[in-house]
């Protein structure tokens, strides 16, 4: 415990020693600009049709996964920087480092209160921006050929990238003593689309300075913005879908004591383990929807059949898989479950079944196998963790994908979370404690007949 | 995309286009990018993107806007709409496109080409470079226009019988304003650009923006259609445990979108009431709990689980409200009509007896009809049970 204060000591200290180190950089850097560029402050015909837009793309940047929108950001400032650069007596250092400037407040941040998150960025921004003209500048003149243009903005968006990237992750390590291990996984998709998304906004730059801008600018301004709005109003009905889907099933699940709560866990566990197996976005996105919405059928079987005590009958296990196909006829026309609805519709699918589903309905096999070990059903008592990962990794290959089963697990020792009973590790003692618990207590049997009064 | 018969109508509607175009042809010089833009208007309707109203637009507006930018001569530019046209109505025969009725590629020529005339008549192309800030004013203006224009004709074939409405025609306008807009604007900066600039510059600037808008218009949309895929399979919930009536849910929400949109609902209120009408008998899941059957249970209690449900997801409130109102009837004998009761509530409601009253009870649709005029006044509104007679006639049920 003291450890832990005492960490977090540190880390405060190091987090305001950041703040000022990244205030004092880009004072500094912002300066030097100025002093480097002399008086050659972009035209402000130019500089604030630019300003204006990318000042309210950083202030209403969100965070949903957006890769589009800090592209567009990038993109921006390429255009910014090109036409600085090829207007005469214009300096893309001093108008980059300024516009960055302009650009480091965010409503997030504002309305979670990180105050030195502004301060941050207004330091790492300035560097970045200032980096990126001056490469503009060396390479550019007025009347540069467009081709010419194309390699500076490669040269400017590469440079503006690593210096992006360098800035995390050096204050992440500084403060957090911890190294971003997420930042170069999605590399591979994030240095293509940075350097793409350069070069257009190189190629709109020089545009804008060899067409009328006047005409150009509103134009560029409205497409970008209906774009970006659209963007964040997907945004919004995606949460709000998200908040449905949970909503009804938390109504539906309620009513049922044992399987209360069962879709949101088997949706956090299969979130958490898709995470661990690197999917992301959309994909990570419907498989936390599947498993919501995975045991829907269940709210169709009559309540005494799923709360019954003990061994079903053939006749009753009938109905109890009655649900499985009635799921499937349910969700097969919601078009992104399409893949998962194999899943979904039952737990007689196996890994190694011939037919081959993706990884996604492997995920939502094992997590929901994990809830069900792990919690309480009307048969049994939970098990323990232990017994659980055993039991999963004792399948593995057979009826789970051992992918699917080890991602699962190193997901939940990563987070140090514990499910499950502390002490019963195995089945026959669960059993046996739910039969105990189904012999009436003194209480119970008070409610159902007030005369016999002696069992007190 | 199946291949269609085409009606005489529309093959003499393609030869006068296509013969319109031909006495246009010794007054313009043919190039490459004008056998482009025809082949662009061809193949536009492969791009259908839908507006947050569900109406789709496609890439028709973007290649119309090109053209008066692109072609700044009257001849070249009425020449290329004309065989524009022309060239979708052929792809839509042969069935290479999606098909559409004739009268929309009409009007849609119509609206481009009074942008056209508006933006070759004030001269925007000759006054950019030169007073820039004119010319995109003049631009917006033109724009403005065609939207209206658009929106107009789409809303007057959306509501036909009751006639457009202000509040429609102003809720419907926002919603589709982004997307006209971007393909408009797009259209306009490929032109320009290409005017002033190289062809593959021209090819970056307005593609990419272009590409990246429209990718979020689509997700937007994919959204869209998730969202109501699912409330349509947690409403039929019910229905495949056997505690409902099959099908209920499902001809409610027609026949009440149906009846909402007749009546001129604005479209977001279309939405509640289709979302509400499928799950006004969500409740009934309740029912599969033994002790709730043991002890009875009325439809007013049924009403209640079925909003407290729907309640729970936020976004669908106003659908849970229509819910909780709709077996209110439309007024107490001795009362005033409650002015508090909403249109919605009382459309879901007589949606839903009509379609108890012949899918439940067995009577034909006519007998069921009879029995809501009887209601009306008291039991069901007036209004919606004269506008579901109409629905009824025109879907073919029944005869006015």
């Amino acid at each position: 415990m003291k450890n832990r204060s005492l960490q977090h000591g540190r880390q405060a200290l190091r987090q305001r020693r950041a703040t000022v180190f990244f205030a004092l950089l880009g004072a500094g850097v912002l300066a030097w600009s100025w002093q480097f560029a002399g008086s050659t402050f972009p035209d402000p015909g130019i500089f604030w049709p630019l300003a204006i837009p990318s000042f309210y793309l950083a202030f209403k940047s969100v965070a949903v996964a957006d890769r589009l929108s800090a592209s567009a950001t990038v993109m921006i400032y390429l255009s910014a920087g090109v036409a600085f650069a090829l207007t005469p007596g214009s300096s893309a250092t001093l108008g980059l480092a300024a516009l960055a400037a302009l650009t480091p407040l965010m409503q997030q941040d504002i309305q979670e209160r990180r105050i030195h998150q502004p301060i941050w960025n207004f330091g790492q921004l300035v560097v970045t921006g200032a980096a990126t003209g001056l490469v503009l500048d060396l390479a550019l003149d007025p009347g540069s050929a467009p081709f010419l243009v194309l390699g500076a903005a490669a040269a400017a968006a590469a440079v503006n990238f690593l210096l992006n990237i360098g800035q995390v992750y050096g204050a992440v390590r500084y403060i957090y003593s911890r190294s971003l291990t997420n930042l170069w996984s999605g590399a591979p998709v994030l240095v293509p689309a940075h350097l793409l998304m350069g070069l257009v906004g190189g190629v709109l730059g020089y545009a804008f300075v060899t067409v009328d801008r006047w005409f150009l600018l509103p134009l560029l301004i409205v497409l970008f913005l209906t774009g970006h709005q659209s963007f964040v109003s997907y945004g919004q009905l995606r949460d709000a879908y998200q908040a449905t889907l949970s909503g009804f099933v938390k109504a539906l699940e309620a009513k049922d004591f044992y399987t209360r709560g069962h879709s949101e866990r088997v949706a956090y566990f299969a979130t958490i383990t898709g995470e661990q197996l690197g999917l992301r976005g959309s994909r990570l996105e419907n498989v936390r929807f599947a498993a919501l919405l995975h045991d829907l059928g269940k709210t169709v079987v009559p309540k005494d059949l799923i709360q019954k005590k003990g061994r079903l009958t053939e006749e009753e296990w009938v109905i109890m898989r009655k649900h499985d196909s009635i799921l499937a006829d349910l969700l097969g026309p919601i078009d992104f479950l399409r893949p998962v609805v194999h899943a979904a519709e039952g737990h007689n699918l196996r890994f190694d079944d011939q037919e081959n589903h993706g990884i996604e309905a492997d995920i939502l096999a094992v997590a929901d196998a994990f809830d069900a070990i792990t919690s309480t059903r009307s048969y049994r008592v939970a098990l323990s963790q232990e017994y659980a990962f055993g039991e999963l990794r004792r399948n593995a290959g057979g009826q789970f994908n051992p992918r699917a089963v080890e991602g699962l697990i190193s997901a939940v020792l990563d987070r140090g979370e514990l499910y499950g009973s502390p002490d019963i590790h195995d089945e026959e003692t669960a059993r046996r404690l739910a039969e105990e618990k189904d012999e009436p207590r003194p209480g119970e049997q008070l409610d159902k007949s007030y005369s016999t009064e002696d069992s007190l | 995309m199946n291949k269609t018969t085409p009606t005489p109508l529309d093959l003499l509607t393609v030869v006068a286009l296509a013969g319109g175009a031909l006495l246009l042809a010794s007054r313009t010089e043919a190039s490459m990018w004008m056998a482009l833009a025809v082949i662009g208007f061809a193949a536009s309707p492969l791009l259908p993107i839908s507006s947050a109203s569900e109406r789709v637009y496609d890439l028709y507006y973007v290649v119309a806007a090109t053209i008066p930018f692109l072609f700044p001569e009257p001849a070249p530019t009425i020449l290329l709409l004309l065989l524009g046209t022309a060239a979708i109505r052929v792809a839509r025969l042969l069935g290479l496109v999606p098909t559409a009725p004739l009268f929309v590629d009409i009007l849609r020529l119509l609206g481009a080409g009074v942008f056209a005339a508006l933006i070759l008549g004030v001269g925007v192309p000759s006054m950019i470079g030169a007073s820039g800030a004119a010319a995109i004013s003049a631009t917006g203006i033109a724009f403005f226009v065609w939207f209206a224009f658009e929106v107009f004709w789409r809303s007057s074939v959306e509501v036909r019988d009751t006639g457009v409405g202000l509040a429609y025609l102003v809720s419907t306008s926002l919603r589709d304003a982004p997307l006209f807009v971007a393909l408009g604007a797009a259209g306009a900066l490929f032109g320009v650009v290409m005017q002033y600039s190289q062809w593959w510059i021209a090819v970056v600037v307005a593609a990419v923006p272009f590409s990246m808008t429209i990718t979020s218009f689509r997700r937007h949309g994919s959204v869209r259609r998730t969202y109501s895929q699912t409330i349509l399979a947690l409403a039929r919930i019910p229905e495949v445990a056997g505690l409902g009536l099959a099908g209920h849910s499902e001809r409610t929400a027609e026949l009440a979108v149906a009846v909402a949109k007749d009546l001129g609902l604005a479209p977001h209120r279309v939405l509640d009431v289709h979302y509400a009408a499928l799950m006004h008998d969500i409740g009934r899941i309740t029912l599969t709990e033994p002790s709730i059957v043991e002890r009875g249970y009325t439809d007013a209690d049924i009403d209640r689980w079925s909003s407290e449900i729907i309640a729970e997801a936020r976004y669908l409130s106003a659908a849970a409200d229509i819910v909780s109102m709709h077996n209110q009837p439309f007024r107490r004998p001795g009362e005033e009509a409650d002015p508090h009761l909403p249109l919605e509530a009382k459309i879901v409601r007589v949606s839903s007896h009509f379609d108890r009253a012949v899918f439940g009870e067995g009577l034909r649709p006519l007998e069921a009809l009879e029995r809501l005029h009887q209601g009306a006044a008291y039991d069901f509104d007036p209004r919606v049970v004269k506008s579901l007679r109409l629905v009824l006639a025109r879907m073919g049920v029944t005869t006015v």
